[in-house]
């Protein structure tokens, strides 16, 4: 794979440092939660990661839709690109949420409808996954991917309002307010600012991750082109 | 008003939660890119060995003479 351009270089070097100064206000600045304890700066990684793992799925879906309409071979290597990611970002949330609910709620996990929910569109896009490796045409399966994408991200808003349309022991990030919300906690302004900050921080992650993961996928294509070109040959 | 700290419950040690759970975080992604690194090594591989059969091909055609290729001119006799 050609090196870096310079603006991508650019990118993961702010990406870095970023992610550096993230760490720096989780550890420093934000203030120890005195109900929970030290475990509670797992939120700080927790909800970023989960957040971004609906906008993955969202790019995915929107790749999907463009695929459809204008049937660039490109925006379906970003869609596949995206929904790695994304199920990376889940895996991170699900583990972290794990490990923040044996002391908050004195078990690793419960049949909560954010967790299941949550878990439910994990699997739909594992299931993205295996879809495309079961198609060898690569146009049929650009088609099919498109469409499950589509199809597959209504579970993320499903995801994103459990915690508001059903009852949950799940905090409430936006809009704690809520009546059925139970697992509402305060926030203190140093709390808000270093979650903002992880916030902006894993959403260059995400980039990065993004052009990154695309121009290996490009690599990869353009082995496989040469391969049939040269079993054709 | 001054018993009430004595009252509160005392923070819970959670820092081995909080460890494991950075742990996590963070070597995840690591993985990931690691699979990345032997990914793209894969590939690199693979270009260098079709780079490789794609010269031998472009050689070896132009060693075999094909039938419309001219004849070499036949060697005088010393007779």
């Amino acid at each position: 794979m050609s090196k870096a351009s310079r603006p991508v270089q650019i990118l993961n070097l702010v990406t870095a440092v970023l992610m550096l100064a993230m760490l720096y206000l989780v550890f420093f600045y934000a203030p120890l939660e005195k109900t929970m304890g030290e475990v509670q700066r797992i939120f700080y990684v927790h909800v970023p990661s989960a957040w971004l793992s609906f906008v993955a799925f969202g790019v995915t879906a929107v790749c999907g839709g463009l695929y459809l309409w204008l049937k660039r071979p490109m925006l379906d290597i970003v869609a596949n690109a995206s929904v790695e990611i994304g199920l990376v970002f889940t895996v991170m949330t699900l583990a972290s949420g794990s490990i923040w609910a044996y002391p908050a709620w004195n078990t690793w996990w419960t049949w909560d409808p954010r967790l299941t929910t949550y878990t439910i569109m994990a699997l739909i896009y594992v299931a993205y996954v295996m879809l495309r490796q079961g198609l060898d045409d690569p146009q049929r399966r650009a088609r099919f991917a498109s469409v499950y994408g589509i199809i597959g991200f209504i579970s993320v808003p499903i995801t994103f309002m459990s915690i508001r349309w059903w009852r949950t022991i799940h905090p409430v990030v936006i809009g704690g307010s809520a009546e059925s919300a139970q697992g509402k906690f305060a926030m203190t302004d140093p709390m808000v600012v270093t979650l903002l900050f992880a916030n902006l921080a894993f959403i260059f992650l995400f980039v990065s991750l993004l052009i990154s993961r695309v121009r290996l996928a490009q690599l990869g294509e353009r082995v496989e082109q040469l391969k049939a070109r040269l079993l054709a040959a | 008003m001054l018993l009430l700290p004595l009252l509160q419950d005392a923070t819970p040690d959670t820092v081995r939660f909080m460890l494991l759970g950075y742990a996590f975080v963070i070597g995840l992604p690591l993985l990931y890119l690691l699979s990345w690194f032997v990914r793209r090594r894969s590939l690199e591989r693979d270009l260098e060995t079709i780079d490789a059969l794609t010269q031998e091909e472009k050689s070896r055609a132009r060693l075999t003479p094909t039938p419309d290729s001219p004849q070499p001119a036949d060697k005088p006799s010393r007779s």
